[in-house]
């Protein structure tokens, strides 16, 4: 990793909120477009925070969680998370198979691929947004799927965070449909 | 770090990432929870009834010096040392335990990016020998979080997965 050939995003200024804003709008919009659902965006904020406070966006280190986790590769480097509590993740999954509500009570490849393929999206959209309005090349890792605490499934990107930084800059929002079918933490880590 | 000599309330202390912590209140429950790839480090004197627990995030630290020495698998072992010897431990009385060092990021071509867990426990048990300290014992690896407990009245230590009960390890 070259980082001193990487471009830092400069987030203290209005216009990176709004960039960054704009970018989780548009991933929320894939996600909407994904399952056909008009999904919102809640709480939406960007702040610098300790890393090792992190977990508790996910309601704490030892939450039982599913996360779907995309590097971001590029021009700058960063962390992309989606995490969803395991019923909404079940809920999603049937959502988007087309199978009765209640069908999916576990992650086996299929499953763990079409959540994937939502993190992906997600992404996607977000770093296009951000791409063009900064006029740099970011694209997303393939998606990693996991189910386990929260903590857990941070570690290994908090740990390549903490390598360097004690503190980043988060995007963070909670996204969601108002019958809750579709619920879930939206959070981008930017180095 | 933190160092509490005098804790009297029957509490849980949550050790952060990269952070220690050591005491002697029998009342007190030292803990590392949802490790993946880190590492928690616990330390226990059977003698004196003074323990502590660091928890590890990355395999090594090579500059001069560090003002989080806990961060790191090879100063994380002589800080918590150091600690519990200068609260009145015994190092020969020390009972060393370790859980952690697992892979959950699992995905095509970011596989090898995170070998965190890996090395992390790596560098501990070299640690370990570096320092003289016998591991009694881990439970490490594979491709699940955990959560750690240091039961400070009665030196217990417990290692729980997601679904699973308390072990003891």
């Amino acid at each position: 990793m070259q980082l001193t050939q990487q471009t830092r995003i400069d987030l203290s200024g209005l216009t990176a909120n709004e960039v960054l804003s704009g970018g989780v709008n548009n991933a929320i919009n894939g996600l909407s477009k994904m399952v056909g659902k008009d999904i919102k965006v809640s709480n939406l904020s960007c702040r610098k925070i300790a890393v090792k406070e992190i977990p508790a966006l996910f309601g704490g280190p030892e939450t039982y969680i599913v996360g779907v986790y995309l590097g971001i590769c590029g021009d700058s480097s960063g962390h992309i998370f989606v995490a969803y509590q395991p019923n909404t993740a079940f809920e999603l999954i049937d959502l988007l198979l087309g199978q009765p509500s209640g069908s999916t009570g576990g992650l086996s490849e299929m499953e763990i691929s079409v959540l994937g393929e939502v993190g992906n999206i997600m992404g996607s959209f977000f770093l296009n947004y951000v791409s063009d309005s900064i006029n740099a090349r970011l694209t997303p890792s393939p998606p990693a799927v996991m189910m386990d605490m929260a903590g857990a499934i941070l570690d290994g990107a908090l740990a390549s965070i903490m390598e360097f930084y004690d503190s980043i800059y988060v995007v963070e929002t909670v996204f969601g449909t108002s019958d809750r079918s579709v619920m879930g933490n939206f959070l981008v880590a930017i180095m | 770090m933190v160092t509490d000599l005098l804790a009297l309330k029957t509490q849980e202390i949550v050790v952060g990432l990269g952070e220690l912590f050591v005491t002697c209140g029998t009342s007190t429950v030292i803990s590392c929870i949802g490790l993946g790839s880190c590492v928690a480090l616990c330390m226990f004197d059977s003698v004196t009834r003074i323990g502590g627990m660091a928890h590890i995030v990355l395999p090594r630290f090579d500059g001069i010096t560090t003002e989080t020495p806990a961060k790191y698998a090879n100063t994380a072992v002589p800080s918590l040392l150091a600690e519990i010897l200068k609260c009145g431990g015994n190092k020969s009385n020390l009972i060393v335990k370790i859980a952690g060092g697992a892979q959950l990021t699992l995905a095509p071509g970011i596989n090898n990016t995170f070998k965190t867990g890996e090395r992390n426990v790596q560098e501990v048990m070299l640690a370990l020998q570096k320092a003289g300290l016998p591991l009694s014992a881990a439970d490490i690896g594979g491709a699940k979080g955990r959560t750690m407990r240091l039961y400070m009245d009665t030196g217990k230590v417990t290692v729980r997965s997601i679904g699973g009960p308390d072990r003891e390890l």
